[in-house]
Parts: structure tokens; sequence; C-alpha cells
């Protein structure tokens, strides 16, 4: 459902993304996992058609998100980091201009939109621009808006950033659901907990490239290391090294 | 203070330091047409001191009295822009909630952000004021002296009227701290601006330009040589200036010491004012309450493009900022179509001459409705872009989305005008007919010139319309719509021309219309498609 080849991007002498090959089946809950800067954030970017790749393919269902971006595009869901929305709208406008820009009918956005407000306790706020809405609202308002139109791919930049625990909780659920339902889920998080108990699969990038792929179990037979995904990630990506710097303190 | 100004400048230099080969040519491009420009304006600012200064007996006290004006004028216009950046530089700037959790000092932070509104609001009139100047001594054969105390004089004037727009800015954050009572203040605020600039053109002050209307002229003669609003600033600066012409030293110490003295006490009161209520209008402005106004849910159904302009249509009317400048747009057509009502067309060279000209004028409002609306387009969807780049939506539709949101009231804007200055001058119906076509195809090409501009030169970053453009790639549109424009005029010239001294318009046409074709296409199709690669390239 998901599969990039060769997948490169740079900026300037800078290679952000270097030479990434994966392919996540439907229904599959990915974890990509690695420090600040590693590639994590410009590998959705890719994926979701945002950037460009200097080299190699990245593809969405059957399309190459080069050569058809549009039918790529129309299957996927995002929700980025930065839940940026228009400010001058409403909760309830934002949510019809993605119902119409995904070509959802009227009649299904007619029952959705509501349902899909009120399960994320937007309800009360739909007529408010939203600029009235906190970091956490407007994260909520993003994901109510990625199901809308129901993608067979989600990408998930940090998605629990910002959100309550209850609503946390929720889409937590809602990943689980949408796996089971076929969707293949790219996740990007720092909670490695999360990345433990939800994913399939976890994937570690370090300097744009991948540095281990596999279920959590692969991953401690391969590094032969025992203990939690945490203790694995830092023992891969070199931050167990902080412990003495820690002493400095 | 220092801190944060090292901030700035260190990221100036970065980004020059690391510029691409792309930007480097950006840049240069941007120099060349910023010297184009001044080099423009300090041309026809010469003619027309030199034309001035050589009438008979009247001809310095011309020249003075329009410096006067021109300063005056300036003045106002610094007031108004530091008003309205100052809501975003002191009150919205991003970089704000960071600098406030440092331990930096109010104060500090406020003189740096006061210092940027006055830089931001001022740079351009002093942009047009050098080449000015420039003129007035090169006219008037003035040394090396003249210039540096035109420089020194002109430096306390703009933060003196930088310093009122900040101070009345803060005055409001202090009696309105809710966005919406501002917006709907800052609305009065250009009402009254334009309700005044209404009322004075149509009291006809052209009349006193002209001795035949008054009486006496001595009366004449006593209003040439009075000073134009004695009290303001802005006549210190002409009165230092005039000084400096006639080497003056004691009227340059004069005006100079009344105008640093006025800018030192203003920014000393205005930081002592600062103290007390910047930080309490800051945090409220933070503070988005809810609006009260329920909007009605409705089910239309639209087509993604639709739905897209709607967007556009609906955030555009929400912006204060944005369509407050509708009014004062409503304000220059009034006046502009009063001006052409007054105009003495006694021959009927004159009303060819007028009516051929006016295409040219209604082209250059059209150019400056582009600059405001349509330029800033691309810009103003910001930290939006990650959505509708990950929107099933090819940036060709979003660039023809922008197309259709600017040229449809660029469109019926410019031919209306034409229709009704065509009316008031009398003009031929047929004459009046092609030159609403000419309009339209013109409307076109700048707003194609606008859209396609605005993403090459995208300002992601600010939320300011003022701001994005007064930026380098603005100025770029700009030139290149008053180039278009000339380029136009002058290929509409032959057949106009020869309609009015033998009624034909057929003589010369397939090179005038293959020439229009040629300009209209590149001003079309060249920005748009280079546009269209800025945004397909996703640099971001």
């Amino acid at each position: 459902m998901i599969k990039a080849v060769n997948l490169t991007r740079k900026f300037g002498s800078l290679t952000a993304v270097d030479n990434l090959n994966i392919e996540i089946p439907p229904g599959e809950i990915f974890a990509f996992l690695g420090p600040n800067g590693a590639g994590k954030t410009t590998t959705v970017k890719l994926f979701t058609g945002i950037l460009q790749p200097t080299a190699g393919s990245a593809v969405i269902g059957n399309f190459d998100l080069r050569k058809n971006p549009i039918e790529a595009k129309s299957i996927t869901g995002f929700v980025s980091d930065q839940p940026y929305v228009y400010p001058h709208l409403t909760g309830f406008e934002f949510m019809r201009l993605v119902g119409d820009i995904y070509k959802v009918g009227i009649d299904e956005q007619k029952q959705r939109i509501p349902e899909l407000l009120s399960m994320f306790e937007l309800s009360p706020w739909a007529g408010e621009m939203i600029e009235a809405y906190s970091h956490g609202m407007k994260q909520k308002l993003v994901l109510a808006s990625v199901l809308l139109h129901q993608p067979k791919v989600i990408f998930l930049d940090e998605p629990l950033v910002g959100l309550d625990p209850k609503s946390a909780k929720m889409v937590k659920e809602i990943i689980t659901r949408l796996s089971a339902k076929g969707v293949a889920v790219f996740m990007c998080t720092h909670v490695l907990e999360i990345a433990e108990r939800l994913a399939h699969r976890i994937g570690i990038i370090q300097n744009g490239r991948i540095i281990a792929l596999g279920t959590v179990e692969e991953l401690k037979k391969r590094a032969r290391q025992e203990g939690t995904l945490e203790e694995l990630f830092l023992h891969l990506t070199g931050g167990s090294r902080y412990s003495e710097l820690l002493e400095l303190l | 203070m220092k801190i944060i100004l090292s901030i700035k400048l260190k990221s100036i230099r970065n980004k020059i330091v690391r510029m691409s080969l792309g930007g480097e040519i950006k840049a240069a491009l941007m120099l060349i047409t910023a010297c184009a420009f001044i080099l423009g304006i300090y041309a026809g600012a010469w003619r027309l001191l030199k034309e001035l200064n050589s009438v008979q007996l009247i001809g310095p006290l011309l020249t003075n009295k329009l410096l006067a004006l021109v300063f005056l004028t300036s003045f106002s216009m610094v007031i108004i822009s530091s008003l309205i950046a100052s809501f975003n530089t002191l009150f919205s700037s991003r970089d704000l909630p960071w600098l406030m959790t440092k331990p930096l000092g109010v104060r500090g932070i406020f003189v740096y952000k006061a210092f940027e509104t006055i830089f931001y609001s001022s740079w351009m009139v002093l942009l047009l004021l050098i080449p000015f100047v420039g003129a007035l001594g090169s006219v008037k054969h003035l040394s090396f002296w003249f210039y540096v105390s035109g420089f020194v004089l002109t430096v306390p004037f703009l933060v003196i009227s930088g310093s009122l727009g900040i101070f009345l800015c803060l005055i409001l954050m202090k009696l309105l701290p809710r966005r919406k009572t501002r917006d709907i203040l800052l609305f009065s605020g250009v009402m009254f601006v334009t309700g005044i600039y209404i009322l004075l053109r149509f009291l006809q002050p052209e009349r006193l330009l002209r001795p035949d209307a008054l009486e006496l002229v001595s009366q004449y003669l006593r209003y040439l040589d009075a000073p134009t609003a004695p009290y303001l600033p802005s006549w210190w600066l002409t009165a230092g200036i005039l000084a400096s012409s006639a080497g003056s030293l004691k009227g340059v110490a004069l005006n100079s010491a009344l105008l640093y003295g006025c800018a030192a006490l203003l920014f000393a009161t205005l930081i002592l004012f600062a103290r007390k209520y910047y930080f309490e209008g800051w945090a409220s402005a933070q503070i988005f309450g809810g609006s009260g106004q329920r909007r009605t849910n409705s089910y239309v159904k639209r087509m993604p493009l639709q739905a897209f302009f709607r967007k556009d249509l609906t955030i555009f009317f929400r912006d204060a900022s944005q369509w407050s400048q509708l009014v004062l747009l409503g304000a220059l057509i009034v006046v502009y179509l009063f001006s052409l009502y007054k105009l003495p067309l006694e021959t009927l060279y004159i009303q060819n001459l007028v009516t051929y000209f006016n295409l040219g004028l209604i082209g250059f409002m059209l150019s400056a409705v582009a600059l405001r609306f349509v330029f800033p387009s691309v810009s103003l969807e910001g930290e939006s872009l990650w959505l509708v780049r990950s929107f099933p939506f090819s940036p060709a539709k979003f660039i023809f989305e922008k197309l259709v949101y600017g040229s449809l009231p660029m469109v019926i804007f410019g031919s209306s005008l034409v229709i009704f200055s065509g009316f008031i001058l009398k003009a031929d119906m047929a004459l009046t007919a092609i030159f609403a076509l000419a309009v339209t195809i013109m409307g076109l090409g700048l707003c194609s010139m606008a859209v396609g501009l605005g993403s090459i030169f995208p300002k992601y970053d600010s939320t300011n319309v003022s701001e994005i453009e007064s930026s380098p790639g603005g100025l770029l549109f700009m030139v290149s719509a008053l180039f278009y424009l000339l380029v136009n005029m002058g290929l509409w010239a032959i057949p106009i021309q020869n309609y009015y001294s033998a009624r034909n318009l057929s003589y010369g046409l397939p090179w005038v219309a293959g020439g229009l074709l040629a300009v209209n296409l590149i001003a079309v199709v060249l920005p748009l498609r280079f546009g269209l690669k800025s945004l397909e390239s996703g640099q971001r």
C-alpha cells in the first residue's frame, strides 16, 4: 500500500532521506522512529506529495506520486505535526472544504461531519473560527478532517502532541480500528511506548538512512539487546552515550 | 535590545551567506529592478521640478509648495502604514511568545519591535523621497552638503511619523484589546481617513494652483509663500531642506533641533507609555475568545475548485485588514471620477489626450489593486500550505483558482471605470468599447503577473499584507507592471491617434494587434509558468 523505492531527497549538500526502500502492506501500523533531524518528517512529506524526491519514487496504492499525484493523494490522509489550518474559517467550514476537495458526496458529508465533530468533542466549537482553537483542538480538527474521506493510507506525524489524555486514548483506538479495516498507518512518533504497543513493525531512521527495520522482537534479536524499545532505540542511535554527559549536570 | 538586534542581523547575514545560485540571481534581479525604479522616479521628479523651477517669478515658490505637499503626504502615509503594521509587529509577530519568555525585558523587546515597525512603514516612502530630494538638489545645482543635511533631517521625520502610528496602535490596544472590536475600529479609522480625503478633494484645492481661479494675484502669492501645516514635522523637514538649499546653516540647525527634539521626546514618551501598557496589550491579544457569532452550516454541493474559491472569499471578508482597503479603493475611484468630471476639456485635442491617458491611469490603478489583493494571495496560504500540497489538487489548479479569484474583480473594476469615465469624458462609444476590451486584457495580464510573481517570490512566513506587498517580489511586480502598461499604452497609441485624426482604426492594426498579442501572451504565460514551476519544485 505504501512503497518507497530508492527514495532520496537532498537539500543542497544535505541528504535528508538517503536511498530509502520500504513497503507497508494494507492494515499495517508502521512506526517510524528516529532522533530529531533524522529525516522522518521529510519522508512523510515525500509520501504525501508535499515535497518531490530528488531520486527514486514514492508509491501509494498503485499510484506513483510523481506520475499520478492526484490519484495517490485522493486515497491518503495526512496529519502534520504542526496543525496550521486557515484561522479565519470555522471548524465546520474547514470540514466542508476538505469534504468538497476530496469529492465526498453531500449526503455522506451531512452524515459524517457532525459525527466526526462530535466524536472529537468539537461540536460546540464548530461555528467558531479556528483562530480561537487551542493547539489540541486544531490537532483534533485535522484528525477529524482526515477521517472524512475514508483514506486507505494515513500518515501521522506526531499525532498525539497537544492532545489531552482522553483524546490521546481515542486516537490510539482509532489507529487500531483503522488498521483492522485494512488502512495502512504510517506514524512518526517520539513516544516509544505507543510505537511498542501499537505498531506491527518499526523502522528507525538516522541521518536519512534506515538503520533498523522489523518487529520489536526482530529488532531486539538483531541488536542482541534485551529490555525496552527505548533502550534498543538509544543503543541503535547512540543515545546511550549521553549518560556520561549527564554526569556533568 | 542588543541581543534581539543581533538575532535579526545574524538571520539576514545567514540568508545572504547561504544564498543558492537561484537566490543570488533573484537578488540581483531585484536589485537591478529597484535601481531602475529609483532612477525612474528620479527622472520623473527631475523633469517636473525643472519645469516648475523654470516658471518665471513664482517657479521657486511652486517648487517649495510641492516639496511641502510631498512631505505632508509622506507624513500621513507613514503614520497610517505604521498604525497598520504595528498591530502585526508589536502584537501578533510570531517571535514574540518566544521573546517574552526570555529574560530580556519587555522594554527592550518593545524598542526593537518599534524600530522594526518604523522601518517597515517608512522604507518605501524613503525609497520615493531619496530620488525626489536628489532631483531637487540636481535641478538647483546644490552641493554635497545639501544631500547630507537632507538625510539627517529625514531620519527623525520618519521616526516621528512611525512613532505616532505606534502610539495610536497602543492606545487602540489599550482601549479595545479584543480582536473583533479592533477590526471594527480599524475599519472605522479607514472610513474616517477616506471621508477626509474625499472631502478635501471635493474642496478642489487645484483651484488654488490656478492663478485665474483667485481674484487677486497677491492672494495667490500669499498662498504659495505660506507654510503648509507649520506645526507639523513635515513642515520642519520642508523648512530644513529649503534652508539647506539656501545655504542657511542656522535654518538647518533650528529645524534639525525641532525634528530630533520632537523625535526623542515622542519616542521617550512612547517607551514610558509602553512600559505601562504594552505587555498588558500583547497578553490580551493572545486570548481568542469566542466571537459569539454563530455561523450557519450549509451543505451546498460544490466542485473542489469552487470550494477553494469560496474559502478564499470567506477569508478575505473576515480579515478586516484586507477588506478595509476596499473602502480606500472606493474613495480613490470617487475622487478619480470627480477629478475627471472637473477637468477643463475645452478643446477636442485635450479631450482626446485625456481619454487616452485615462486608459493608462486605469491600468495604473489596476496594478495597485493587483499588488494589494492578488500578489499576496499565494503567500497568504502561509502555514496552511502543507494542507494545500497534501490535497488531491494540482498546483496548476491552485494557480488557476488564484487567477480566477483575482481577475474577476479586476476585470469588472477596470471595465466599469472605463465605462463611467467614458461617459464623463463624453468619449466615443466605439472607443469606450475598445478601451473596455483593452482594460479587460490588461486586467488579465496584470493578474497573471501578480499571481505568477507572487508564487515565485512568496513570503509564507508573513500574514501582514503590507509586508508581503512591500517585499522585493512586490517591488518587482510593480516595476514589471509599469513596464507592461507602458508597452501596452505605446501600442494602443497608434490606432487611437488614427481614429482621432482620420476616424480610421484599421491603419496599422495588424501590427498593433500582433504586438498586443505578443506582449500579453508574454505577460500571461511567462509569470504563470515560472510560478507553477516554483510551486511544483516544492522547496518548502
